[in-house]
């Protein structure tokens, strides 16, 4: 295991490998989201109360699911590299960040638009603690990547923004548990452990787990090709890049 | 002719398909630059091997 995992710290190793998981993950990706959106559009029975703007569930559960996710492997990589300095952590995790800030855009807007019809007339409720804790969320996101950009020194912005990343790892809990801390206008957490497979009808439950499924692999697939374009600008002088690049060409 | 109730898109709220455009716009332009950036920087750097190997020739 630690074997596997010195090696995936290898550039040339991560290419590689990422060349071969790229066309897989692209048509994993495609299948789940035709179909999850198909199935959650047109096959799922509408909510009872709700009616069919329960349908927006299929995207927002997703993306609000893994706009923390992401910004945990983030915060993972971040203490990977103040720990062990190991490179590719922090072009993972700067790889990660626009993934992670447009999965947490696509919640705030979606959630806003589904809050508009259930909720009266308001798109935005300033003083809701779920809201204005994703809302923190999204500019975490947006300061993550910022302050990557703002050294020269490559190292340096990778020390400050691993530090940013694990002192807003705090919000992670907040959001969570904000529904059950505070009093929301949002709903209560459906989608916790085994608690969930007993609040959501399987008839709309198999669409939302495929719908993640598609997020998921388009998180791992951008986040791949992300990484990739990060290592081909650090490594660009390097031998293992030249040789690359002529393989590519010759193909 | 009568549209199946499946068909019938007329019955959802436009917050709906909103959601749905929103999500599909953002996804794809994000696929989109990162496919475009990776061919773009290999582009470049053989570009740049190209000219080396003329120098050094």
């Amino acid at each position: 295991m630690w074997v596997w995992f010195h090696k995936l710290g290898s550039p040339p190793y991560f290419y590689r490998l990422s060349s071969r998981l790229l066309p897989w993950l692209a048509v994993a990706t495609l299948i789940s989201f035709v179909v999850g959106t198909i199935w959650g559009l047109f096959y799922a029975p509408s909510d009872y109360q709700q009616a069919d703007t329960s349908r927006i569930m299929y995207i927002h559960v997703p993306a609000a699911m893994f706009s923390m996710s992401i910004y945990m492997v983030i915060a993972a990589a971040g203490a990977v590299t103040l720990i062990w300095r190991i490179k590719l952590a922090d072009l993972v995790a700067a790889a990660s960040a626009p993934i992670g800030a447009s999965y947490t855009f696509i919640a705030l807007i979606t959630g806003s638009l589904w809050g508009r019809t259930m909720w009266g007339d308001t798109y935005w409720e300033w003083t809701d603690p779920r809201l204005m804790s994703e809302l923190i969320l999204f500019f975490l996101y947006l300061g993550y990547m910022a302050l990557n950009a703002a050294f020269e020194d490559r190292r340096r912005a990778a020390r400050a923004a691993a530090v940013l990343a694990l002192v807003g790892v705090v919000n992670i809990p907040i959001i969570h548990y904000s529904v059950e801390w505070w009093t929301s206008l949002h709903q209560g957490s459906t989608t916790r452990g085994m608690q969930f497979a007993a609040t959501i009808y399987p008839s709309m439950r198999y669409p939302l787990y495929l719908m993640m499924l598609a997020f998921a692999f388009f998180y791992a697939q951008l986040m791949f090709k992300n990484t990739r374009c990060l290592l081909l600008e650090s490594e660009r002088n390097n031998s293992w890049v030249k040789e690359m690049v002529t393989q590519h060409d010759a193909a | 002719m009568t549209l199946p109730e499946w068909m019938d898109f007329g019955k959802w709220t436009p917050f709906i398909w909103w959601c749905y455009v929103v999500t599909a716009v953002v996804l794809i332009s994000i696929g989109i630059l990162s496919y475009r950036k990776e061919h773009r920087l290999l582009r470049n750097i053989a570009q740049q091997k190209r000219r080396e190997h003329r120098g050094a020739s």
